[in-house]
């Protein structure tokens, strides 16, 4: 091995040894001087290689938890058009007034409109090698068309229980269904989908939801599309307002759901309904949890942090008066 | 390419069979270096602000980068296959601790019927009652071995539960019908949510044996054996499909990989893609050849390469780890690998709803409810039934997240959107209640692995491919489930309840656990598997195979605890015999 690598391997052999049983040495002594236990003897090899890599940047293909609402105000993907029809759908799936709100209220378009702004909307990841599939119906596939490209062949029966095989991504799912859905509503009523009165959105609607075929679609069929929004719409009112959605926990309020919290008691779990004494909050609001913060009730992780300043206060707090459910971390470690 | 340093042992990943050996390998002085593809990841400070369900239950951050590389799946030989493109009905992990980070933490024991399957129901029922296509067998292990295994795996990560059978004698409150244990649970079961207790109630009123669910998450603070002082569970409601960020969920972090790195002889190489297994002029395995976060290939020559990936990790490094000695793939040469794939019924046929309750149901964990094991495997009579094994059946787990939960309501055929629907969701989404069951799944002639001709992963090796369906006696089974549930819905007196009589067609698009099984079986002989009961491959003897690959069937149950179980072992088999003999087959 290089030189240069052996030292950085050693380094990290140590750091990284500290991070895996550093707490748990300061955790098991009880006032006597921090010790690191026996750490490697061996120059060349041990520990965990490589740089770490920060939480937000681990799964690169997936964004990172926003720490800050997106502004309301700016459109990052829709055109103002496309806005006011995604707007007027989401509303027809969670109806709502000013009272009482639905998805509108919420904002939801606003988190669909952020999730489409990242990659193309392609916030999960997807296995995207061709070939793709290709429906028929009937008992046997058909004569391959002439032409040059390649198909899958599956019974239009099967096809669903695949999973997705959808390839185009949701941004150009967004475009294509929303040109498709005004362009019916013209067709059929003479204005764009989100100028049509409620009785007649639905009228629409009804139709996407139960499948029926709406010749404007073509891929995504008006049901897919109608699926993929519906989805969506459950994300943005229902997940956490940090996304753009669930604008004052709108969703959430509807059906009784403090949102993140750290932590619930035996006692509440055992008690209708008392989950929503808990102030609601979003992972925003959501207090740190940062090493070397105290917090009641909880010992550190043992797999956790290996910096001098956390340890000591590790060894403060898990040594000190704190207790868990009422079991004293002394009377833990005679158990 | 580069080639490293020799090791004593390579293996592929850091999830928890690699943690297990490594600890028992590098703690008798041998040198273990892993593979891993995925980030080093830790509760502080990876897990410790994470209450994110868009990004990590919706849409999945830290489970196997399928973009990179996928499975492929066909129900049947006649039909096409096509690439699982977005994940669905199992949730494979990666980063170091694999998918014992996000995992849900249930614990069971497989027990002494699941491991002598196949003769105890011929025994007792005769021939005529294997499903038709059954390629069942029996373990080459027994729960008596495995017992002491078990017992220091669920003690040395601090399990939680309520013993039902110590040492042969009944212990009021805990399962009657489980296997013996040496000592029971080191902690007292986790809290049980208000409908679990109600489900407890109404089927002891139905004179069945419902028990508290044990868990591999910590009920009250813990000091391990190894000194490690460990917090109890804070019931946030964010656990599987999460890191915990008090290490309450016990994973390879929490227990082995410490001990593992603190001997000085375990690495661990994260972002690196474990490509193939190298054999050398004899047959044996000389190593294994990596790609490095840079897209370099390297290789890692070691005297011993574990294959401790998932179950269709090491299925795949098997078929694709071709030589002039394996032309069909390490292990494959009597054309037994990929053979008796199987999954879980993992479905809720009953859901019930309790108006003008709220059960708090978005608290707690998987582990905070009540199991019922009267219908497990052979615990009732199969005599007039049609189908062999059975399954655990469960009231309702917590970690309730709205935006992966609201899609059940309203039960029964009501739409899903509109002002009605809201009004449902206002109405039922804390008091909706599935009864849901763990169902045995049998192995069939015509559900195996293979190598997809046509699709291919960003390495440019073939992906993996899964014939999969329910046989007839999944459809079987659960069809007699679902009436057992629905008695036990209809005894608690919900407001309005649905039953589902009828399996769906297998699909890989509704997640129905992570419990892929099989494909490199153990067995008593060359002839019916691909490893001996160590793992250990019977044509080529220094690599071995751990994890629920080594399933000839899968039990009614979670298959962790038994995997750990083995791989304590085989651990133990290597330190004691395997080193002393090297590349001959353990006894």
């Amino acid at each position: 091995m290089p030189s240069s690598t052996t030292s950085r391997t050693r380094r990290l052999t140590r750091r990284r040894f500290l991070r895996g049983v550093g707490a748990l040495a300061a955790v098991t002594m009880t006032g006597a001087a921090l010790s690191c236990g026996p750490i490697s003897k061996d120059d060349e090899f041990g520990g965990i290689l490589g740089k770490p890599i920060p939480e937000p940047e681990q799964y690169p293909e997936v964004p990172w938890t926003p720490t800050v609402r997106p502004d309301r105000s700016i459109l990052r993907s829709f055109t103002l058009d496309q806005a006011r029809t995604v707007d007027a759908l989401t509303a027809r799936i969670i109806p709502g007034t000013q009272d009482d709100p639905g998805a509108r209220e919420a904002e939801v378009v606003v988190y669909i409109d952020n999730m489409l702004s990242f990659n193309n909307g392609s916030v999960e990841r997807f296995y995207g090698q061709p070939p793709y599939a290709k429906t028929y119906q009937g008992d046997t596939p058909p004569e391959q068309e002439s032409g040059p490209y390649q198909y899958v062949w599956v019974a239009s029966d099967q096809i669903d229980r695949y999973g997705p095989q959808g390839v185009l991504s949701p941004v150009a799912v967004y475009q294509s269904g929303i040109a498709a859905l005004n362009t019916f509503a013209d067709n059929e009523y003479g204005e764009m989908f989100a100028d049509l009165s409620e009785d007649e959105q639905d009228e629409i609607v009804t139709m996407m939801a139960d499948g029926d075929d709406i010749s404007t679609f073509t891929e995504p069929s008006a049901s897919d599309f109608f699926e993929t929004v519906r989805q969506h719409t459950i994300q943005g009112y229902f997940g956490d307002p940090a996304y753009g959605g669930n604008q004052d926990y709108a969703g959430w309020r509807l059906i009784g759901y403090p949102g993140a919290q750290r932590g619930y008691t035996p006692e509440e779990m055992h008690t209708d309904g008392s989950g929503l004494l808990h102030q609601t909050q979003g992972i925003i609001e959501m207090h740190q949890f940062h090493p070397g913060e105290p917090h009641d009730n909880v010992i550190r992780p043992v797999s956790g942090s290996d910096d001098d300043e956390v340890r000591s206060l590790l060894l403060e707090q898990i040594c000190g008066p704190s207790t868990l459910q009422g079991v004293n971390v002394e009377d833990a470690r005679e158990s | 390419m580069k080639t490293l340093e020799k090791v004593d042992v390579v293996t592929v990943g850091a999830g928890w069979t690699a943690a297990i050996l490594a600890w028992k390998l590098t703690e008798a002085g041998y040198r273990v270096s892993s593979i891993e593809q995925g980030p080093s990841r830790w509760a502080n400070p990876d897990f410790d602000h994470n209450h994110d369900s868009i990004r990590y239950s919706v849409r999945k951050a830290m489970m196997y980068p399928l973009s990179s590389e996928t499975w492929s799946w066909r129900p049947n030989v006649q039909a096409p296959s096509l690439p699982i493109r977005k994940y669905g009905s199992f949730h494979p992990g990666q980063g170091v601790g694999g998918a014992a980070i996000h995992w849900s933490g249930q614990l069971y024991r497989f027990t002494p019927t699941d491991f002598n399957l196949r003769s105890h129901y011929v025994e007792k029922y005769g021939e005529d009652i294997l499903p038709e296509g059954s390629a069942i067998q029996d373990w080459p292990v027994t729960y008596e071995e495995l017992e002491p295994y078990f017992t220091a795996f669920d003690w040395d990560i601090g399990s939680s539960g309520q013993v039902g059978n110590l040492n042969g004698e009944i212990v009021p409150g805990g399962n009657p019908f489980a296997p013996p244990f040496s000592r029971p649970y080191p902690n007292p079961p986790l809290a049980r949510n208000i409908p679990s207790l109600m489900f407890a109630e109404a089927s002891e009123e139905l004179g069945y044996h419902p028990y508290p669910h044990p868990s591999g998450i910590l009920s009250r603070a813990y000091t391990d054996p190894f000194g490690n002082v460990r917090s109890g569970c804070l019931y946030c409601g964010f656990c599987t499909r999460f890191g915990c960020e008090v290490d309450a969920k016990s994973s390879p972090q929490t227990t082995h990989i410490p001990q593992a790195l603190k001997t000085g002889r375990y690495q661990i190489r994260p972002n690196a893609h474990v490509k193939r297994v190298v054999t050398g002029a004899d047959g044996l395995a000389t190593g294994v050849i990596f790609v490095d976060d840079q897209g370099s290939e390297q290789f890692q020559p070691a005297d011993v390469v574990l294959l401790t990936g998932y179950t269709m990790t090491n299925v795949k490094l098997l078929l694709v780890s071709r030589s002039s000695d394996h032309p069909q793939g390490i292990g494959n040469s009597r054309d037994m690998v990929g053979r008796n794939l199987t999954h879980q019924i993992w479905q809720s046929p009953v859901l019930g709803t309790f108006d003008n309750r709220r059960f708090n149901l978005y608290m707690g964990n998987t582990s905070t409810q009540t199991a019922l094991h009267d219908f497990y495997n052979d615990n009732f009579d199969h005599s007039d039934l049609d189908f062999i094994d059975g399954a655990s059946i469960f009231s309702t787990i917590g970690e309730r997240e709205p935006v992966t939960s609201v899609g059940s309501l309203p039960i029964g055929d009501g739409k899903k959107w509109g002002q009605e629907w809201k009004e449902t969701l206002r109405r039922n989404w804390d008091n909706f209640v599935p009864i849901t069951i763990e169902g045995a799944f049998m192995s069939y002639d015509f559900n195996f692995m293979d190598l997809d001709p046509t699709y291919k992963d960003v390495y440019g090796m073939p992906l993996l491919r899964l014939t999969l369906d329910f046989g007839p006696n999944e459809r079987n089974l659960y069809r007699f489930m679902a009436q057992r549930c629905a008695e036990i819905m209809e005894a608690m007196g919900p407001s309005n309840m649905s039953v589902t009589e009828e399996l769906g067609p297998y699909n890989v698009h509704d997640y129905q656990s992570t419990h892929i099984n099989g494909g490199a079986i153990m067995g008593t002989d060359p002839g019916n598997s691909v490893t001996n009961s160590y793992g250990q491959v019977w044509d080529t003897p220094n690599v071995f195979v751990a994890g629920a690959a080594l399933y000839p069937q899968n039990a009614g149950a979670n298959p962790t605890d038994t995997l750990a179980a083995l791989a304590y072992r085989t651990g133990d088999a290597m330190v004691d015999r395997y080193f002393d003999d090297p590349e001959e087959l353990l006894e």
